[in-house]
Order: C-alpha cells, then structure tokens, then sequence
C-alpha cells in the first residue's frame, strides 16, 4: 500500500476546536460542544495555564461525567430510575472542573510521520484524536475518520 | 489619552531591575506633584464655574472679586503646569508658551477706568440717571434713577459731584499727599495703617473746601428749602462712592451723618468725604488692587423725613431667591436703626395667596419689644428717646402699608432687572419715601441645592425631577439620545442632548444642542464649563433620563429649578428668558471679556492629531490637555518603574494564591505594620479596598499560575508563541496611596495595569484599566477582548478595543459611583484570565457575558 500523504496534509489548526482550561467546569464544557455541535467537532481540548495540552474531553467522558455516581455501580445491581438520571445532584456535578473528567493525552504524533503511523498510535492508545507536534510546538489535531478515508481510498487503489 | 502599545511589563523596567535602580523616591516625587495637578486642575474648574455664574448677570460682584478670581485661576494653572512639567521631565514647556500668551491678552483687556467727569459741583436729583454713576456716584444715580425713571416718591435732594470731590482735593492741595500716602502704606502694619488713616482723615478735615464749592452746596440747600417749604430744613449727607454699587462688598464701609443744619453742611461734607480713609476702608481698597484715583466720592445731601418708622424691604428673601415673597424690616422712628441692627425691627413676609379671598398674606414677626427710637431734632442732630407706650404694642406697618411696599420694591425690581435691597421711611403724614435702591446681595450660589424648591407647574407632566444644575436657563426642543460622541454628525439643530455621561467631547454638540441633560457628570467638568460658556441649560445627575427619554419627545428643561417637563411649558420659557436683558455694567463686561479667554474649549478630542500643548488656545484647553497628559505620564510611568524588593512588602493571600509587591507611597497601609510581608486588610487606600473586594467576592477558579509540573502530564511543547513565555518572569506589582493605586499583574500571559484616584473632588477621581495578552489564536484574543469590552461598557467605562488590547476608563464621578466600577474590575481582572482559550466563537462570547454579568450582580449593587 502506497500514500504519499504526511500527517501535516490532514491535520486540523487547533484554533478549530474548542478549548478550556483543566479547572474550566463541566457546564462550560458542554456548552462549548453544544455550539460547536453542527461544525462537527465533538471533542474539547484541554489545556493549563501555559497553553500546554494536558488532555482531551470526548463526548463520552462528558456524558460520563454527567452520571451520579452510583450510577458506575450498576452492574452490581443497583436498581436505576433512568428517566431521573439527570435529576440527582447534577448541579453539583456541572459546576466540577474538567480535569476530573477529561481522558488526558498520552501520545502525540509529529508532523512529519505518515499516516499508518498516526493510525497505529490511535489503535494502541485506543483514542480518535491525536495531537500534531511540529518542531516542539503544539499545531493542531489529526481525527480517525480524515485517516480512514485517506487509507480506505488507498486501499481501493491496491 | 494615547496609550502606550505594549509591552507594559517593558524592557525599561527590566532593564532597571537589572541594574538593581530602585525608583521609590522618583515614584513619590512624581505622585506628589500629580496629587498637586488634581488639586490644581479641580480647583481652576471650580473658578472658572463661579466667574461663568457671576457673569450670567444674575448676582452681584465687584472688581475685587474679579481680579481675584483671575488670579487664583492664574495661580491654578500655573500650578498644573509646573506639576505636569515635573511629572514628564519637562515634556510639555509648550505650555508655559499658551498660558502666557491668554495671560497677556487678559491682562490687555482694556479696564473702564473710572474718568472723573467734568461737571458742575452740584447735580439736583431732577437731573440724574442711573448711567451717571461717575459723576454722582452709585447711590445718588440710583436715587435719580428711582426718583425720574420709575417715578416714586423720594426726598428732594442734590448731590455734591465727584468732579467737586476732585477740585477740593487739588484746591486744599492735599489731593497728591493723600496718594502718596495711600499708595505707600503697608496695610498688613495695623499700626501704621491706623496712623496713616488718622493723617489722612485730619487732612482732609482740617482742609479749606473752595468758596466757589461752598458757595453752590449752599445754595442748592437754600433751593430744597424753597422747594420742601421748611424753614428750618434738615438734611442727611450721605456717602455717594462712584464703585459702591459695582462694589457690592464696600457698601457699608462709608458714613452717614444724620439730620444735618446749613450750619454743620460743609463740616458734614468733609466728615463723609474722610470716611473713605478709615483704616478698614484703606485696607480694603488696598487689598483689592485698586488705584487712588478710584476713590472719588460723591456725596448725596438729602432732606430728612421725619419718619414715624422705617427700614429696610427686599424684593425677594436672599435665602430662597425662587420663593415670591417680599421681606420687609422696620423699626420705629429713623431706619439707622433698622440698618444697623441696634433695636429688635418687626419683620414682615408678603407672599402672594395661599389661600381664597385674599391676594397676599402678610405674616408678622417681632422677636422682641423696641424700647428705643431714633429722633431727629429739630435744632439739628438725633436724639434717642423712649418708644412711646402706645407705640411699643402696636405695629409699625398696617397691612395696607405693607402691600404698598410691596408694590414699591416689585416695581424697583422690575426697572433694575435684578432683586432690590431698598431703604424706605414712611413719615408722620403716612407718605411713603425711597431712600435707596441697590441690588440685593445674594448668597445664593448655583453649586449649591436648591434648599427649597418651588411648586411645579401644574398641568404639566414632570418626566425627570432629579439632578444638579450645571447650567441655568430653560429650553424645549426634541429629545436626541447619543451612545457616544462619534454619532454626533446629524445631531438636530435645536435638539435636547441626553447622555448617560458628561464626557467633553460632546461639547461640539452644544453648538446644535439647545439643553443638555446627563444621567451623571460633574458640574464642575469640562462639558459643564462649555455648556455654560455657551449658555445652554444643563442638568448633570438626573439619573436615569437615558432611560426615561425616548428620541423624538418634545421635552421643556427646566435648568432654574432642576426639573424636565413633557411638551412646552411656556411660562417656564419665558422665565428662562427673563434676565437675559440685564444692563452691562463695565465690570459685568470685563469679566465677560475676559472669560473668552478662558473658557471655550478647542481641545476636545485626546485622540486628535492636534491635540498637543502648543495648540492651547484657552485656561479651559490648559486644564483639560494637562489632565490627559498628566494621566498618561502617571500610567507610563507606573509601567517603566523598577522598585526593587527592599522598598517593598509582599502581599498574600489565602483567597488568591498569588504574591504581589506592594509599595506604600503615602498612607496607603494601615501604620505601625512590621515586617515585610503584609495581609490583605492592612491595606487603607480606598482605591485599593474597593479593587480588592471585587478581586476576591467570588472564589478564585484555577490553579496558581505556572505550578502544574507533576500534577498533570504535558504532552507537547506550548500551543502559544513562546515569546510570550519570557513575560512570565515578571512581577505582580501595586503601588498605593490613601486616594490611589496602580496595579500591574500577570495572571499566565494575560497582562493588566489598573490605575484609579478616589478623592474627594468628582473633578480628581478616575479610572484606567489596560489589558492584553494571551495565549490562545489570534480570533480567540480578539473575541476576549471583546467581551471584556462589553462588561466594561456595562458598567460605564469607555472602551476602546485594538486588536486583543484593552483600554478602558472612567472619570469625574463621585467616589462611591467608582469604588463600585473598581469592584467590576476586579472581577474581570482575576476571573477573564485565559478566557481567551474558551472564546471557541461569538456564542460562546455571549454565554460567557451573560454568566459574567451573574457573578458580578452577585456582590455588586448597581442600580441601572
């Protein structure tokens, strides 16, 4: 199989997606993906005060977040009312920061590496963003989906 | 104000640190003479308020006051010259260029010297006018004035000529002594003052007056005695000065001699003539700057009424100028008494009705019993004698008399055009005389409140009734809001101007603009300074008019009594328009001259190319451009100081984990603190109390900045510029005093300086606020910035937005109005740090301003 394309060609410029502080609140993380909902970007990228990354917020870690906790405890049987879910103590849980909740970055990937590579990293570290570094500076993100398309389509030309 | 680019943690004050220059002593140097600047700069604007106000004609001044106030404000601007020079290292010497030429060409206006006319030694009071003050003096032109133009009844009388004054002067050959003398004695060595007013008087009495003098005084007395039919004719001579009328402060400094015979004529004459070289009256021409040859008296002779009571009436109560009521004093036999307050006078208010039936009511007032009248005897001189019995119980006017002289005093009023203090005797016959008319002094002044306002006009519905006159008149016109002055280009002509601040630059406006109307403001500011120079009705302070007036309502502003009306009043009108036909008196021109000088206002734009020291034309543009300027370099140099850490203390906090250095220039900490670290609460400076508060109301969110090693881990190098990074290094500093602060912080990259004076004068106090920096794209910074402006805006500062950079601020408001901005500001500094990170696009903008505004209502109380 054959790409000439780097993961420079495909990355995403940070100022795309939207970003907080790790002591940013869970209320304000949501309504930082509610309205970036329709460009389709559905992760928060979490930052210190240096502007260094230090994690990403999916969807998944947000909704996780918005689970009471007894709610992890389900499989051992503890009876649930689904509908009330929300209801129980979430304005507590929304004013929490972020840092709780956010899957922190473990990889990164460098400009200049193909993309086999950024795929391989993703499936070992079993996420769907990694971050680009060129040159020791943050640039921006590469996303699964822009990776599977540039692969698949060079797969089809085999 | 231009304000500095960036960086203001800057390479100067780095490179001093690295030096070790610490700049304590320069700071307080520099702040002291800014201080003095704020001092200068309110109190020139209080000066120049009260001449606009004494020039309006509406109260009375003399030349004293004048050349006075001149000097003060002279003094005044001098002062903010040389405090702003001293601040920039003589940047500004330009200055010094305006202000010598305003000086030279007020110091050319040409001043009415008062020429002594040529005239015969005696004028019959058949003969004299008000304009002939010169010749006969203030007193005697306004009897003739009273007497042949509005037609009461006076005493027949002549005055002895201030052209008579002069020859006997120059005939007894003392006229070159007595200047010499006046001109050289010290009127601080009492002694010496009272021995040279000894001298002189002696001089003057012991002088021969010339035959030819005598030979007219007599025989004009002889002709009131063919005239009045009295035998043996009493008259009373009385002072006649040429300045007491323009002088309101002199009168009262000369005599009277009672009740005088042809024989005591010329020896009476010499008596009041010497009057004017007693040692008070010495001092105080002396003290005012006045010319010997300004002293020429007039002298009034004028028949005695043999009065049954008399006294004292004005045209309107002194305390309360807008109430419509007549005060009348009076006391039993002749009115010295009255004038003089030796006997307890019955006093008297004739007030239109308040109730059915009748038109006036006259409600009477005797503290005490009189016991004791004054009699002119018929041989001459006065005598006092016991009231009789049957007198002591009754009162010295019936309501008929009382309405009477009412009628008298309205109708001096009316022809003078301004408030009357009037003299009068009723006599046994029960005719009633004029025996003076002067202006009435009031006390009254436009700064302060209206201790009792009047009823409103009925039928009118009253939309504003809150606020401080910054200039008198009445106007109506259509309403026309403006948000800020860069709308101003199709203002209506005739149109009433509503801001919700005073800010100077819409002084353009009030050339279309027929009132102005500001929810705050000084009255002293420099857009109150225009609107009276240019005479248009202003009330400052009425609160909520942005909200209550809607463009387009025709409105009447009522700029006497502090009120707006819907729609026309037209009695109101009409009353603004009364006054404004008010006889130029000289000095009433002079001062008016001289305000052209002084008051218009061509610097009004900081941002303009042209403004610049050199293109002062005015006191007014001196003021304005030194306050900018003074500012700016305060804040510059508040950025550039290095104070190394021995000068300083460090301030922690268990509330924010950050440290600052904090450097006390002058009562800013709480005394008698030891040691080098200091807690929140000793800090005394109101400014910094208030940005504390708003510092620290809701609990800090984040991290201390830069200590996130081995808590969280980094994976990449910064997203940010890494020249940003090198700012880190810098220091959070706060200099103080009891009135003012200058903040500098870093909060990661975000940078702010926070400058404020909270003192006591509205004119001193602002607020400066810079901000900028960031780590984040250059979109996120901008929308940051913009968001910051709109909370800013909220809460009444000015915002100007470049880029990612903040400038805002806030001036001339009273003290309490901006401790609550610098609450805002606190908030804003410690909570929108790297809230450029969220600015993802203009909804999040939004949503954060909303949550904003929550947080800052929630210890904040300001009523909108």
């Amino acid at each position: 199989m054959q790409t000439e394309k780097r993961v420079k060609d495909l990355v995403i410029p940070l100022s795309d997606y939207p970003h907080m502080p790790y002591w940013g609140t869970l209320k304000e993380a949501i309504v930082q993906l509610n309205v970036a909902f329709r460009s389709g970007h559905d992760t928060v990228l979490v930052f210190d005060e240096a502007y260094k990354l230090v994690g990403m917020l999916r969807q998944r870690d947000i909704l996780k977040g918005l689970e009471p906790k007894f709610a992890r405890h389900y499989e051992e049987g503890v009876p649930i009312f689904w509908d009330d879910l929300l209801k129980s103590g979430s304005e507590k849980r929304l004013a929490r920061p972020i840092k709780e909740f956010m899957s922190e970055a473990t990889a990164t990937i460098d400009a200049e590496d193909s993309i086999l590579k950024a795929s391989h990293i993703m499936l070992i570290e079993d996420t769907y963003l990694l971050p680009v570094v060129e040159g020791g500076k943050l640039i921006g993100v590469v996303n699964m989906g822009d990776l599977f398309h540039e692969i698949t389509n060079a797969v089809l030309k085999l | 104000m231009r304000y500095p680019v960036f960086p203001f943690f800057s390479k100067k004050r780095r490179q001093k640190a690295l030096k070790g220059v610490d700049e304590k002593a320069v700071f307080t140097r520099k702040y002291k003479a800014f201080q003095e600047l704020l001092n200068s700069n309110n109190a020139a604007l209080a000066t120049i308020g009260d001449m606009q106000e004494k020039a309006s004609g509406t109260f009375v001044f003399d030349t004293a006051y004048v050349l006075s106030s001149y000097r003060c404000l002279a003094g005044n601007i001098r002062q903010m010259i040389d405090s702003l020079n001293l601040l920039s290292d003589n940047k500004y010497k330009d200055l010094s260029v305006a202000y010598e030429r305003v000086n030279k060409v007020v110091q050319e206006i040409p001043h009415r010297r008062v020429a002594i006319p040529e005239t015969d030694y005696v004028l019959h009071l058949e003969s004299i006018h008000q304009d002939m003050v010169s010749a006969c003096g203030g007193k005697m032109a306004f009897l003739g004035e009273v007497a042949n133009s509005i037609g009461l009844p006076v005493p027949h009388a002549f005055a002895v000529s201030t052209f008579a004054y002069q020859s006997f002067v120059r005939y007894a050959q003392i006229e070159s002594i007595l200047i010499e003398k006046c001109s050289k004695v010290d009127i601080r060595d009492y002694a010496a003052l009272e021995d040279a007013s000894r001298q002189m008087q002696r001089l003057v009495q012991q002088a021969a007056v010339p035959v030819d003098l005598q030979e007219a005084i007599f025989l004009a007395f002889e002709e009131m005695k063919r005239k009045t039919g009295e035998a043996s004719l009493c008259v009373s001579v009385r002072s006649s000065a040429v300045h007491e009328d323009i002088m309101a402060s002199f009168a009262g400094q000369y005599s009277t001699v009672l009740n005088v015979t042809m024989d005591n004529l010329i020896e009476a004459y010499k008596n009041v003539i010497s009057s004017q070289f007693t040692p008070r009256a010495l001092f105080y021409h002396k003290d005012k700057g006045f010319s010997v040859e300004e002293m020429a008296m007039a002298v009034g002779v004028v028949q005695m009424i043999d009065a049954a009571s008399s006294g004292i009436v004005y045209s309107r109560d002194p305390g309360n100028l807008e109430e419509d009521a007549v005060l009348i004093n009076s006391v039993w036999g002749l009115g010295n008494y009255a004038v003089g307050g030796i006997v307890p006078p019955e006093t008297f208010r004739v007030k239109p009705k308040a109730t059915e039936g009748e038109e006036y009511t006259i409600s009477r007032q005797k503290q005490d019993r009189q016991k004791v009248m004054m009699y002119a005897l018929a041989s001459g001189g006065t005598e006092e004698v016991a009231v009789p019995d049957h007198l002591e119980e009754t009162s010295c006017l019936s309501d008929e008399q009382a309405l009477r002289l009412k009628d008298f005093v309205r109708e001096l009023e009316a022809h003078f055009g301004a408030p009357q203090d009037a003299e009068w005797a009723v006599d046994r016959k029960g005719s009633f005389y004029v025996l003076q008319s002067r202006p009435l002094r009031a006390c009254h002044l436009w700064r302060e409140t209206l201790p009792e306002r009047p009823r409103r006009i009925e039928g009118h519905k009253v939309l504003l009734d809150e606020g401080k006159i910054a200039s008198r008149g009445v106007a109506a016109g259509p309403v026309r809001q403006l948000r800020d002055e860069k709308a101003m280009a199709d203002f209506p002509e005739g149109g009433v101007l509503v801001i919700r601040q005073a800010h100077p630059e819409y002084a353009v406006i009030l050339e279309k603009a027929c009132a102005l109307i500001s929810d705050t403001g000084s009255v002293l500011g420099h857009l109150a300074t225009v609107a009276r120079e240019r005479r248009v009705p202003a009330i400052f302070g009425a609160k909520d008019a942005t909200g209550v007036l809607r463009d387009g309502m025709a409105v009447t502003v009522d700029g006497i009594y502090g009120r707006v009306y819907e729609g026309e009043v037209a009695r109101l009108i009409k009353l603004g328009e009364q006054g404004q036909g008010v006889e130029d008196s000289p000095i009433l021109e002079r001062l008016r001259t001289m305000l052209k000088e002084i008051t218009p206002l061509y610097m009004t734009d900081p941002r303009a190319h042209d403004f610049k020291a050199k293109n002062c034309r005015t006191f007014h543009d001196i003021t304005r451009f030194s306050h900018e300027m003074a500012l700016k370099e305060m804040f510059d140099f508040g950025a550039n100081t290095y104070i190394s850490e021995k000068s300083a203390r460090k301030l922690r906090s268990s509330k924010i984990p950050l440290e600052w250095l904090v450097i006390d220039l002058e009562d800013g900490l709480r005394p008698g603190i030891k040691g080098n670290t200091l807690q929140p609460d000793e800090i005394v400076s109101i400014p910094m109390q208030a940005l504390w508060e708003g510092m620290t109301a809701v609990a800090w969110k984040g991290p201390p900045p830069m200590d996130t090693k081995g808590f969280l881990s980094v994976l990449a190098g910064s997203a940010t510029d890494p020249d940003a990074a090198s700012y880190l290094v810098d220091k959070n500093y706060i200099v103080l005093s009891k009135h003012f602060c200058n903040v500098s912080m870093r909060l990661g990259f975000h940078f702010s300086t926070t400058e404020a004076y909270l003192g006591d004068q509205e004119t001193q106090n602002y607020i400066t606020f810079i901000f900028k920096g960031g780590g984040a794209d250059a979109g996120r910074k901008n929308r940051r910035a913009a968001f910051i402006s709109r909370i800013l805006e909220e809460f009444d500062f000015r915002v100007e937005v470049r880029d990612d950079a903040i400038f805002a601020r806030i001036e001339a408001h009273e003290r309490a109005f901006l401790e609550q901005r610098l609450k805002v500001l606190g908030h804003v500094i410690v909570h929108t740090r790297q809230m450029d990170m969220v600015m993802y696009n203009d909804k999040m903008v939004d949503w954060y301003y909303k949550d904003m505004l929550k947080g800052i209502e929630s210890f904040v109380e300001i009523g909108k």
